[in-house]
């Protein structure tokens, strides 16, 4: 037995890197292939989490937002969370609009500017939109990026007039934009929307900016990336965070309820086998690990 | 057919592929894709930084706010190098100084309001929860016990532990080590989680240009 397990241990110990990744591409794609037909009975065809309180809790704020209202979302993630954060974003597009809720969209990382075009492409494409026009300048607009991380955060609280002076573009929003023209302070949105994957000097940007916000009717949320997820917990129930929808499966059971043309049923479950595999793998490798340490 | 965006997508494509090279072996493609990336990165940040900064304050100068040119003084100030040994080196200190000064008072409030006053506010609850009929709820009651105890046994591994090791400090500081493990577990898994999920946005990335392009 202490033989075997000893050349077992050596065997795993040559395997290159590669080896381990190639089944989890295999995977991947094998089930993205298995399930990519909408009439396969897939394994993983039934979305099966269930929104928890907190996220019932996002949902409520959500449908109870005023009609033609406004709200801001912070657009501060880039391509490494595109996948995690973008199908959401499109998802809250979508629920906002039909709403009649007009957006501003600003962002406080350079690579976070691209980010809400592209949600928004992906909200109209989607082919569930149920607004025929969402134009630039009258149904949503960008603010661009806003530089400074938690100054940044000070200045939308407190100084919002010269944030919303001009827009991406360089246009000035009070002769161009009906939508920004009628909006006077932070105090006027019913919502701010974070959609995150990073901190500011190690404070999740919703929160430095629900600190500096003296309104408290305005609704803050967050969205953030599962990397991001330890930084935003501690902030879940206080008085800086209405809402927080983190992590992959809160994200996943949000687009389900609020676009579930969407798919997410799809990833979900590729990810759970996935998570699977690799949690199978490390306990083999510690089992083994164990086993030979014992012999020694 | 869009020449420019299928251009877009087969080179996408290609680089994709050439990043993931990389998991074999280091390869001239993989290199080639890095440094890429970087260079890339390195242009679309100076753009950005230029368009958003420095432009817009040329252009309010020019329309008579001489003001603005004050901090965009200061911010080439920043660039003159420390080691040059002239004596107007040492002015790139006033702007840094400013920065430093200015962060500070923005974050001190920050910091003490939302970790520490209200991480003190979110930590008292109720140790035994009950719901509207007086019934006890079992799972909210068990949850806010744990986090009394990690509360507690933290504080003591992180602080009282090193002064006073008596046989209770220990044994709760143990349990305190313990906590901090799963947090920086829990925080190293929901990394992985994150890459994974990027990981697999890729290989639906390749599967679809694949498909539509071959």
């Amino acid at each position: 037995m202490r033989n075997f397990i000893n050349s077992f241990s050596l065997f795993l110990s040559r395997i290159p890197r590669w080896v381990l990744i190639v089944p989890v591409i295999f995977l991947a794609s094998s089930r993205y292939f298995t399930i990519i037909d909408e009439k396969t009975d897939g394994r993983f065809r039934d979305f099966n989490a269930q929104p928890d309180e907190n996220e019932m809790q996002v949902f409520k704020i959500i449908e109870e937002l005023p009609e033609n209202s406004k709200a801001l979302i912070l657009v501060n993630y880039g391509p490494e969370s595109r996948y995690e954060l973008e199908t959401a974003m499109s998802a809250l597009i979508v629920a906002l609009a039909e709403k009649n809720i007009g957006i501003a969209f600003a962002t406080m990382i350079p690579n976070g500017i691209e980010s809400a075009f592209m949600a928004v492409e992906k909200s109209i494409e989607n082919g569930n939109f149920g607004k025929e026009r969402f134009v630039y300048g009258h149904e949503y607009t960008h603010l661009g990026f806003i530089a400074g991380g938690s100054i940044a955060s000070y200045l939308f609280a407190n100084n919002f007039n010269e944030v919303k002076e001009r827009d991406i573009f360089n246009s000035s929003t009070d002769f161009h934009q009906p939508l920004v023209s009628e909006i006077g302070g932070i105090s006027d949105f019913s919502a701010i929307f974070e959609f995150s994957s990073q901190t500011f000097d190690g404070v999740p940007g919703l929160v430095s900016f629900g600190v500096m916000l003296k309104d408290r009717n305005v609704k803050k949320i967050a969205f953030c990336s599962s990397d991001m997820l330890s930084a935003y917990i501690p902030f879940r129930g206080s008085l800086y965070l209405d809402g927080l929808v983190g992590g992959f499966k809160s994200i996943a059971v949000f687009i389900h309820e609020f676009q579930p043309s969407q798919r997410i049923e799809k990833l979900y479950g590729i990810l759970s086998m996935i998570l699977f595999y690799i949690v199978g793998l490390v306990v083999l490798m510690n089992l083994i690990k164990l086993a030979s340490k014992d012999k020694k | 057919m869009n020449i420019l965006t299928d251009l877009g997508t087969i080179i996408a494509l290609i680089l994709t592929i050439a990043v993931f090279s990389g998991f074999f072996k280091p390869n001239p493609f993989y290199r080639f894709a890095e440094s890429l990336l970087i260079g890339v990165s390195a242009g679309y940040f100076a753009a950005i930084w230029y368009f958003s900064i420095i432009k817009p304050a040329y252009q309010s100068a020019q329309n008579g706010d001489l003001l603005i040119l004050i901090p965009l003084i200061a911010g080439f100030l920043l660039f003159i190098p420390s080691n040059s040994g002239k004596n107007y080196s040492k002015l790139r200190l006033l702007p840094a100084a400013f920065i430093v000064i200015v962060t500070l008072a923005i974050n001190i409030p920050i910091y003490f309001t939302a970790f520490l006053q209200e991480m003190i506010r979110t930590s008292v609850i109720p140790l035994f929860a009950l719901d509207s009929n007086g019934n006890l709820q079992i799972d909210t009651t068990i949850n806010s016990v744990l986090s009394i105890v990690c509360v507690i046994s933290t504080l003591m591994f992180l602080v009282a532990r090193h002064k006073n090791p008596g046989r209770f400090i220990n044994i709760t500081g143990e349990i305190g080590r313990f906590y901090v493990l799963i947090a920086i577990g829990s925080a190293f898994a929901y990394t992985l989680l994150s890459r994974l999920i990027l990981f697999m946005g890729k290989i639906e990335f390749i599967i679809n240009a694949a498909k539509i392009k071959f």
